[in-house]
C-alpha cells in the first residue's frame, strides 16, 4: 500500500506525492504526455531526439547536469511511443534543486543549432549501437510496420529512418517543444525523505509560474481490424533463426489488460512457465522464448518471440508455438497455474515497492492514465481474474487473422 | 502566483556529511559457516547469498564452474527440475547463481513469510544437485547458443580479448571460453566439482531485509548441521597476470558499423593504498555523466552514443578499462580523444569547481549505492572477500571531501601514462 498526496496547480500540473521515510533521499519523475505516436511521420524519432535536446541547457540554466551533479544528483530519461520520462534522485535535503531545473526546462529551453547538431549525432550512434549493429536489432523496424498500418506505433521510437534525424531542423525542434511540453501536459511525481506539504510549496514556487499552454487534443489514425494474417521473411547474419508473432489487443486501460498480462505470464513468466517448459526444455525446438504484451496508451501487442534451436525447421517450431497458445483456448488451465503466476505478481509489487524511484515513475505514470491511487488497487484487479476469462482471452487472441508473424533466418550476408 | 523568484541562481545546498551504514549482525552456525545479517528495510522481503568457493579460478578451466553453478537448479536426487522451478516461482521467488572469478553465489529473493518453503528447497539444491545428463545436454546447447550471439558484438568481442591481453591468454581472469570447451566438458568433472566446491568449508551466507526472527534457527535447520561434510577446494592460487607485449590489438569485424574499444591497463586492487584516491580521479576522466570523455567524445564531437570508465577490482589484480563504441570511420579520432583526456590530466590541474561538482556526485552516488539492505548488503559481501569492512567506505568519504587537485595531478602522472595503456579496438 503506496500513501499518496495529490495537488494540482492552477496553470494544470498534477503533483503526487509518496513520503518513503526509510530513504534519505528522494527522486522527482516528470512524465510528460507525449511520445514517438505524436511524431510527424515525416520525423520519426523527434520525440526521443528532443529528449537528448532536454540536457543542452534551458533558458536561465546554461548547464543542466552540472548543478545537479554539484548537489550529489543523478539523473536519466527514456522515451516510448506513449510517453517521454525525465527522473532524478538525489539527497532529500537538496529537493529544491530538482525543481529549479526541471521547472526551467519546462519554461523553455536553450536552443542552440550547435545542441542540435551534437545530439543528432549522438542519436545516430545511438540508432547504430541498438538497432543495426547487433544481430536482430532491427527486429522493431520490421515488425512494427507489418502489426501497424496506419497508427504511428508502425515506428519505433528511435524513429524509422535515419534521414528523419539527420534533416530535422532548429524550427521544428522548437515548434515540437511548446506543442507538447506544457506544465497541463505532465505529472510531476515526488517520492522519498519528503513532506508532501513541503513539496507542494515547493512546485508552487518553481512551478506556479509556467504558463498553460494550448496542447492539441490528440487524433491519431486507428487501425482497421485486421482480417488476414500477416507475414514476412527476412534473411540476415545471425547465429539462429528466430520467429516473432504478434497479435492485436487491447489498451492499457482496458479492462481485460490485467488478463491479457495474466495469460503471457502464464506462456512464459519464470522457469516454470508453459513456453519454456514444452518448447526449450521438453522438446528442444527453442534456446529462448518469451511472451510479453506491450502495455500501449492505444490498442496493442501481444508478443511470442523465440529463438530457434540449430538445425530445428522453422515450420516445425511455428507449430510447435501454436499448439501452445491454442492449448490454452481449448482446455483452460488449472486453477493453481493461475495462482501461480498471481503470486508472482503479488511478490513483484512487494518488490518494486522497496525502491523509491520506482515508486515516483510508477505513481506519475498511473496519475497520466487517470488516478495515481488506482497503484493500490492493481493487486485486487489483478486477484479478480479467473480461468474461464484467461481461456477465453486466449481464444479471441491466438488466432491466424490476428498474427503477424515475422520469420528472421540465419544465412544471411549482412 | 507572481512572486518572482531568481531562476538564473539555484537553491542553496548542503554537502553530505556521511553515510548511514546498516548495522551488520555476524552469527556462526554450528558446522563454522559465518553468516552477515542486514535487518533492515520497509518491505518484508528478504535476499539471501551464499557464497562458495566455486569460481572460474577454482574450476581450471572456462564454462565448468558456471555450468555447475547453473545445473544445480535443473535436479536433485529426489526433486526434477520441473518441480524445482514449479516451487520457486508458486512461492512468488527468485533463485539464481551467479559465477565470478573465485566464487559462485547462489542468491534467493522472496517475501520473508515462504522462506520455510523455500529453504528447504535451497538446501536441497546445494547439496543433492544431480547433474542428470539430460539436463547438462539442454544446458550446455542452450549456452552454445547464447555464446554465438554474443559473438557477433562488437562490444563483447572487445571485452573478452581485453581480459587476456591485461592478464594474458593463460591467466585465469584472462583465459577465454571458446567453443572447444563445450565439447570436452563432461558429466564427472561437473559432479566432481560440485562435491569439491559446495561444502561449509569456504561457504558464507549473506542476509539482507527483513527476515524475520526464526531466520538464524532455519539456516541452522538447513545449512548448519555437522552431517555435511567440507570438501577439498583450494581457497588460494592466482599468480600475477602477464600482460601482452603488444599495446595495440584490432579485431576485424566484416560490416561492423561501429568498433568497440578497449583501453586500459593492469592494476592494483581495492586494498591498495592508492585505490580510493583513483576512484576520484576516475569519476573526473569518465565515471559519470558530466565526465571529461562523456564531455569531448560524445557530448562535444558527437561520436558515441555513451562512454565510461571504471577501476576494476579482483582479489588478485585489477585493471582500468575505458569503454566505447564509436562511429566505425571516426575510431581513430575517438581514440586521440581519449588520450588526450589523459594525457591533460597529467599536464594541467583540476580546477575546484570541477572538483566540487566530482565530490558531490560522488557522495550522493555512495547514498544512492548504500540505499536499502539489499544494496547494501551485496556492497558489504564484496567488501568481505577483500578482508575489509564499511571503514573501507568511511575512508572514501574522507578522500573525496579532502583530496586536491595536487594530488590529483600527481596520481594521473603516475598512473595515466598513455604508454602503460593497452589498446582492444574490435570492428574496423
Amino acid at each position: 500500500m503506496i500513501e499518496i498526496h495529490k495537488h494540482q496547480l492552477a496553470n494544470g500540473l498534477r503533483v503526487v506525492v509518496h513520503p518513503d521515510l526509510t530513504t534519505p533521499l528522494a527522486a522527482v519523475n516528470l512524465l510528460y504526455d507525449v511520445g514517438a505516436r505524436d511524431e510527424d511521420p515525416s520525423r520519426t524519432g523527434f520525440a526521443h531526439l528532443f529528449e537528448h535536446l532536454m540536457f543542452g541547457g534551458s533558458v536561465n540554466v546554461p548547464s543542466y547536469d552540472d548543478p545537479l551533479q554539484r548537489v550529489g544528483g543523478d539523473n536519466n530519461a527514456w522515451t516510448s511511443n506513449d510517453f517521454t520520462n525525465y527522473y532524478v534522485t538525489l539527497p532529500a535535503g537538496n529537493l529544491e534543486t530538482a525543481f529549479w531545473l526541471e521547472s526551467d526546462r519546462m519554461l523553455e529551453l536553450n536552443f542552440t543549432p550547435n545542441a542540435l547538431e551534437v545530439q543528432r549525432k549522438v542519436v545516430i550512434e545511438e540508432f547504430k549501437q541498438r538497432y543495426l549493429n547487433q544481430p536482430y536489432g532491427d527486429m522493431p523496424l520490421l515488425s512494427r510496420p507489418l502489426a501497424y498500418k496506419v497508427h504511428p506505433y508502425r515506428w519505433p521510437t528511435i524513429g524509422q529512418d535515419l534521414s528523419h534525424i539527420k534533416e530535422a531542423t532548429l524550427e521544428e525542434v522548437k515548434r515540437f517543444f511548446f506543442t507538447h511540453y506544457a506544465p497541463n501536459n505532465a505529472v510531476l511525481a515526488v517520492a522519498g525523505n519528503v513532506v508532501p506539504d513541503e513539496v507542494f510549496r515547493l512546485a508552487e514556487k518553481w512551478f506556479g509560474d509556467l504558463p498553460r499552454r494550448e496542447v492539441p487534443k490528440r487524433s491519431l489514425p486507428q487501425e482497421v481490424a485486421q482480417t488476414e494474417a500477416r507475414e514476412l521473411t527476412v534473411r540476415r547474419k545471425v547465429p539462429a533463426d528466430l520467429i516473432h508473432i504478434d497479435f492485436h489487443i487491447g489498451r492499457r486501460t482496458d479492462p481485460d489488460f490485467y488478463v491479457n498480462d495474466l495469460l503471457s505470464d502464464v506462456l512464459s513468466n519464470g522457469p516454470s512457465s508453459r513456453l519454456f517448459q514444452s518448447l526449450v526444455k521438453d522438446e528442444n525446438l527453442f534456446s529462448d522464448i518469451n511472451a510479453f504484451i506491450s502495455g500501449d496508451m492505444d490498442p496493442g501487442l501481444f508478443t511470442v518471440t523465440g529463438r530457434l534451436m540449430p538445425g530445428v525447421p522453422m515450420d516445425k517450431a511455428e507449430t510447435a508455438i501454436w499448439e501452445q497458445l491454442q492449448r490454452i483456448g481449448n482446455e483452460g488451465l488449472a486453477e493453481r497455474e493461475l495462482q501461480k503466476v498471481k503470486n508472482k505478481i503479488e511478490s513483484n509489487l512487494v518488490f518494486s515497492e522497496i525502491s523509491f524511484l520506482n515508486k515516483a515513475m510508477n505513481m506519475a505514470q498511473y496519475e497520466l492514465m487517470g488516478d495515481a491511487n488506482e497503484i493500490n488497487k492493481e493487486i485486487d484487479y489483478y486477484r479478480a481474474v479467473s480461468t474461464g476469462e484467461l481461456q477465453e482471452a486466449a481464444r479471441q487472441i491466438f488466432s491466424r487473422t490476428n498474427s503477424c508473424t515475422l520469420h528472421y533466418l540465419s544465412g544471411g550476408e549482412q | 502566483m507572481s512572486r518572482t523568484i531568481d531562476r538564473k541562481k539555484g537553491p542553496a545546498f548542503q554537502a553530505l556529511e556521511g553515510i548511514n551504514f546498516i548495522p551488520v549482525r555476524e552469527v556462526a552456525l554450528p558446522n563454522g559457516i559465518e553468516v552477515s545479517l542486514l535487518e533492515a528495510g520497509s518491505q518484508d522481503v528478504s535476499k539471501i547469498d551464499w557464497v562458495f568457493p566455486a569460481g572460474a579460478v577454482q574450476a581450471g578451466k572456462p564454462l565448468l564452474a558456471s555450468t555447475v553453478g547453473n545445473l544445480l537448479l535443473e535436479g536433485t536426487a529426489t526433486r526434477s527440475s520441473a518441480e524445482i522451478s514449479d516451487t520457486i516461482d508458486f512461492y512468488g521467488a527468485y533463485l539464481n547463481a551467479q559465477t565470478f572469478h573465485h566464487n559462485t553465489v547462489v542468491t534467493l529473493v522472496c517475501l520473508t513469510r515462504e522462506l520455510p518453503h523455500l529453504l528447504p528447497l535451497v538446501e536441497d539444491v546445494v547439496r543433492n544437485a544431480a547433474f542428470d545428463a539430460r539436463e547438462v545436454d539442454i544446458y550446455l546447447n542452450k549456452r552454445r547458443q547464447e555464446f554465438l550471439l554474443e559473438s557477433e558484438k562488437v562490444r563483447t568481442l572487445a571485452a573478452r580479448y581485453f581480459g587476456s591481453v591485461i592478464f594474458g591468454a593463460d591467466h585465469p581472469y584472462g583465459k577465454q571460453l571458446d567453443l572447444s570447451h563445450f565439447d570436452t566438458l563432461g558429466r564427472e568433472e561437473l559432479i566432481a566439482f560440485h562435491r569439491a566446491a559446495y561444502t561449509p568449508l569456504g561457504c558464507r551466507i549473506v542476509v539482507a531485509g527483513q527476515p524475520g526472527k526464526d531466520i538464524v534457527a532455519l539456516l541452522t535447520r538447513h545449512f548448519g548441521g555437522s552431517d555435511w561434510q567440507a570438501g577439498n577446494i583450494n581457497l588460494n592460487g592466482v599468480e600475477e597476470g602477464l600482460p601482452s607485449p603488444e599495446k595495440f590489438h584490432l579485431l576485424e569485424k566484416d560490416g561492423a558499423l561501429q568498433s568497440a574499444i578497449r583501453i586500459g591497463r593492469p592494476m592494483f586492487n581495492n586494498t591498495h593504498p592508492d585505490f580510493i584516491p583513483l576512484q576520484v580521479l576516475n569519476t573526473i576522466l569518465g565515471g559519470y555523466f558530466g565526465s571529461r570523455l562523456m564531455t569531448t567524445v560524445r557530448e562535444e564531437k558527437g561520436l558515441t552514443y555513451g562512454i565510461g570508465s571504471s577501476i576494476v577490482s579482483y582479489p588478485k589484480g585489477g585493471m582500468w578499462v575505458i569503454a566505447s563504441e564509436v562511429m566505425g570511420e571516426m575510431r581513430e579520432d575517438a581514440t586521440a580523444a581519449i588520450f588526450e583526456e589523459m594525457q591533460r590530466l597529467i599536464d594541467e590541474p583540476v580546477s575546484e569547481d570541477e572538483l566540487e561538482v566530482v565530490r558531490n556526485y560522488m557522495l550522493g552516488e555512495l547514498l544512492r549505492q548504500f540505499d536499502g539492505p539489499f544494496s547494501s548488503s551485496d556492497i558489504y559481501r564484496t567488501l568481505w572477500e577483500y578482508g575489509l569492512d564499511y571503514r573501507f567506505y568511511d575512508r572514501m568519504v574522507e578522500v573525496v571531501k579532502t583530496i586536491g587537485p595536487p594530488d590529483l595531478q600527481a596520481l594521473a602522472a603516475r598512473y595515466l601514462q598513455p604508454g602503460d595503456f593497452y589498446t582492444v579496438v574490435a570492428g574496423k
